[in-house]
């Protein structure tokens, strides 16, 4: 079941079009990768998809409902997460409490419910939960800044996590990763893929696309090609 | 003709303004520095011409070839190595560059008062002497201004041919464009930043020579006329040297044109304001046309925070006690101790906005103004305002003071890093020129709170403080406070963790201008009269940047620091905490966050705490470690 869909998206820079009426479906349950070569926009459709950009024309939906003109951070609040190739961990705030901010935000800021105890609980459990899922346990009350790459790109899986997201957006997981680590990340997404979530990530490394990936789409001259799937499905490439 | 001979007068101002834009330009196109502190710069220099002249009788062809060829220089070539070298070496953020630059001002400021003291000098040596030269058709224009307009000309084609054809211009843009990959082609990064800095303090030296006979010469008047003409840099988009000179050129020629212009009444008071502060308007106006300015360097970072300095538990109730008893400070009366509460709340304000927010704000004297200004209207019954007692006069104003922070709150949506700190600075600076200053808002605003006595009025005072704290304390800690931080270190991913940026961004500015108000309202009231000294735009320049050098991100520190700030005006001379905090500020290059840095540094040093270990991947859990492929 296709949980994103983005519909005949189009944006020009100047005179340059990027994104040529692109349309796009995520499905439940599917880690689907974008590929392309640098300056084919992949970042700028992640960028309107994530909701930092508007697009031209072009409609982008979440279970059916029409998120085009949401911000991005109401975007996040309907389940539609992103994470960024470049750091967006919060430096200064320990690993726990970048994690909180995400569960407490997962709904529209009320002041009754900023004093709300029973939600104040239900986000620490629930920051607890993923903090043990994915073994924050011990860096749990460090800065973020003090912490290694590795460490802060579980730290931003983690936070998208937290608020149980229906669509995962990763622009490149992996960068700045060794092997070993990619092929960790790699576990964990289709984890994740496998207890239902979708996952579309933006990706240069070919090696985890091909390992990860249930389905490739290919970004070339403003338009999306879809490329590859995988056995699994039973669709042709 | 007379709009000819406006026009010509109108040059010489343009000229000046032109040179003192082409050194802050010259400066950041080879260092990435805007130099806040070229006003500073600029007066300094002319303090030095009239000490050789006037006091040492110095012939004036000896004094300003050493004013302009070597104390200029000197003054920039120190501020590069001093400050801005060991900023650059540690890759230090567009924040921390922009408050050793603010620093760097009031450094200049603290030490003009400590060597000339503060009064007005009327006699400042002009460089060329004053007299007519006929013109074509009748006119006339005067020998200073001519010759200013032809060494500003001057100076731009050469920077413009330097920048543009030559080795240098290239070396200089390559540094500033990519400093490590300049450094690994072989050039010598710090000697480009070193003549940047000389050309910059030279060209600023030249302004404030130029400005001084026209002009006050006083620590804050110069430095301030100079600050204006920063206008020029925003309008030219911090590129051009030829639209720096036009753009100062017009605006010179404008105002002295709207001179033929008289209307009658308030709108009198206001086109007025305009005829003498065209170049404070021109800067708003060009900072809310264009909202990104041609950022160089790291790009712009909006924090100047790090996590909070632990400070020691006694520190509190230490600090509680002695704010509540105003009979510990032995030397002084209750008068001195009123003004603690009051710049404890700006201080607060700017904690708020600066520390926690990350906005960089430089314009908190204008917020403290509106509440002054609205709370002693209220009390006074002024300006059409209904009479109200004292108590809700101050919140009044506070709330009035709030509601313009909500409103200059949505131009910082759309800025960040130098455009924010400007923009701010120039709100503060409009509201200074246009308001504060214009004794038809303000003159007769003669108050005092009947509340029975000076210890009365410091008590209500700590009640303000103590609700200001409670604020403070409700949107920095909880769900509010870490949403604004993490809004503060990542906006995109505060957005992505489904934080409303936008809306707290604006509840920051709001709620910090609403504590600014209430504290400028309690200045006034202390004060017993509205002083439109007391809210000058570099008064904001200062509060911010003590609020950076005590701990940007601390309550505790602000409180303190405004208690610190006020008894070291009154135990030492007068500007003394100019001095301090300047060179606190100037100094953070090597002692980064300041006065919190060292007691954090201290208190580890102590062993009340162990600095974390790097090597943290081993604090994973063995699920965390599996997952980043750390074990099998």
């Amino acid at each position: 079941m296709s949980v994103l869909v983005a519909e005949s998206l189009s944006k020009s820079y100047g005179g340059l079009r990027v994104l040529d009426s692109v349309s796009l479906t995520v499905d439940a349950g599917c880690v689907t990768a974008l590929v392309g070569s640098n300056g084919a926009g992949k970042t700028t459709l992640f960028r309107c998809l994530a909701g930092t950009l508007r697009p031209d024309s072009g409609r982008v939906l979440l279970a059916g409902r029409d998120l085009t003109r949401l911000p991005a951070d109401a975007r996040s609040r309907r389940g539609l997460v992103p994470t960024y190739q470049v750091g967006s961990v919060f430096q200064t705030l320990t690993v726990r409490e970048n994690l909180l901010v995400a569960a407490e935000n997962r709904h529209r800021f009320g002041l009754l419910q900023s004093f709300s105890n029973r939600q104040a609980r239900e986000a620490d459990d629930r920051v607890d939960l993923v903090c043990d899922e994915l073994g924050l346990g011990g860096v749990a009350d460090v800065p973020a800044g003090e912490l290694p790459t590795g460490t802060l790109r579980l730290v931003e899986l983690a936070r998208a996590l937290v608020t149980d997201p229906l669509v995962l957006l990763l622009d490149e997981p992996v960068s700045g990763l060794d092997r070993r680590q990619a092929a960790a990340v790699s576990t964990l997404l289709r984890g994740l893929a496998g207890a239902g979530k979708a996952v579309l990530l933006v990706e240069h490394d070919p090696a985890f696309v091909e390992e990860v990936a249930d389905e490739v789409h290919e970004l070339a001259g403003g338009s999306l090609h879809r490329v590859a799937v995988t056995a699994e499905t039973g669709k042709p490439s | 003709m007379i709009a000819i001979d406006l026009a010509l007068a109108g040059v010489a101002v343009g000229a000046v303004a032109a040179l003192a834009g082409l050194g802050v330009l010259v400066t950041y196109r080879t260092t990435g520095v805007f130099n806040i502190a070229s006003g500073g710069m600029a007066m300094l220099v002319a303090y030095f011409l009239w000490e050789a002249v006037t006091v040492w009788h110095w012939p004036l062809a000896v004094a300003a070839p050493v004013a302009l060829l070597v104390i200029g220089p000197a003054i920039g070539l120190a501020a590069e190595w001093g400050v801005f070298r060991p900023l650059r070496r540690r890759a230090a953020s567009t924040a921390e560059t922009l408050v050793a630059s603010t620093g760097l001002l009031v450094l200049t400021l603290g030490l003009a008062s400590q060597i000339w003291g503060l009064q007005t000098r009327q006699n400042a040596p002009a460089l060329v002497p004053s007299g007519a030269i006929d013109l074509p058709g009748g006119a006339t224009i005067d020998r200073s201004s001519l010759a200013q307009l032809v060494i500003a000309v001057v100076v731009c084609i050469v920077l413009t041919v330097v920048a543009r054809r030559t080795r240098a211009g290239l070396l200089a843009r390559a540094v500033v464009d990519q400093r490590s990959l300049a450094l690994l082609s072989g050039v010598n990064a710090d000697r480009v930043a070193a003549i940047g800095w000389a050309l910059g303090g030279g060209l600023a030296g030249l302004a404030g020579v130029l400005l001084a006979p026209s002009t006050q010469l006083s620590p804050y008047g110069l430095t301030l006329v100079v600050l204006e003409t920063l206008a020029v840099v925003v309008i030219a988009k911090l590129k051009s040297a030829v639209a720096v000179v036009v753009s100062a050129l017009a605006i010179g020629i404008g105002q002295a044109e709207l001179q033929r212009v008289q209307l009658n009444g308030l709108a009198q008071t206001i086109f007025g304001s305009v005829q003498s502060n065209l170049f404070v308007l021109a800067l708003l106006i060009g900072l809310l046309l264009i909202p990104q300015l041609a950022e160089t360097g790291a790009g712009a970072v909006s924090s100047v925070a790090r996590r909070p300095a632990r400070w020691p538990r006694w520190t509190v109730p230490v600090g509680a006690a002695f704010l509540a008893s105003p009979v510990l400070f032995p030397l002084v009366d209750v008068t001195t101790a009123e003004q603690v509460p009051a710049l404890a709340l700006i201080f607060l304000s700017l904690m708020l906005l600066s520390g926690v927010a990350g906005q960089i704000s430089l314009g908190a004297a204008g917020y403290a103004g509106v509440g002054a200004l609205l709370a002693a209207g209220f009390t006074d019954g002024a300006g059409g305002l209904p009479k109200v007692p004292g108590v809700i006069a101050l919140v009044f104003g506070a709330i009035g003071a709030g509601v313009l922070g909500l409103i200059t709150g949505y131009p910082a949506l759309r800025r960040s890093g130098l455009a924010l700190a400007l923009t701010t600075l120039a709100v503060g600076t409009v509201a200074s020129r246009f308001v504060f200053e214009q004794p038809r808002f303000t003159s007769g605003l003669t108050i005092r709170l009947a509340v029975g006595g000076d210890r009365a009025f410091y008590a209500l005072e700590l009640v303000f403080l103590l609700l200001g704290l409670g604020m403070v304390e409700m949107l920095t800690h909880g769900r509010v406070g870490r949403a604004l931080r993490a809004a503060r270190d990542s906006p995109d991913g505060a957005r992505a963790a489904g934080v409303d940026v936008r809306t707290m961004t604006l509840a920051a500015f709001a709620a910090s201008a609403t504590l600014a108000g209430l504290g400028g309202g309690l200045m006034v009231e202390a004060a017993g009269a509205f002083d439109s000294s007391a809210v000058d735009p570099l008064q904001g320049l200062l509060w911010f940047t003590t609020v950076v050098v005590a701990g940007a991100d601390s309550a505790v520190a602000a409180v303190l620091a405004a208690a610190l700030f006020v008894i070291v005006d009154t135990v030492a001379v007068p500007g003394t905490s100019l001095l301090v905090v300047g060179l606190l500020a100037a100094l953070l290059g090597r002692l980064p966050r300041g006065i919190a840095g060292i007691i954090d540094l201290l208190t580890s040093l102590l062993g009340r705490h162990r600095l974390d270990s790097p090597d943290e991947p081993r604090r994973l859990n063995p699920a965390g470690r599996r997952l980043l492929g750390l074990t099998r």
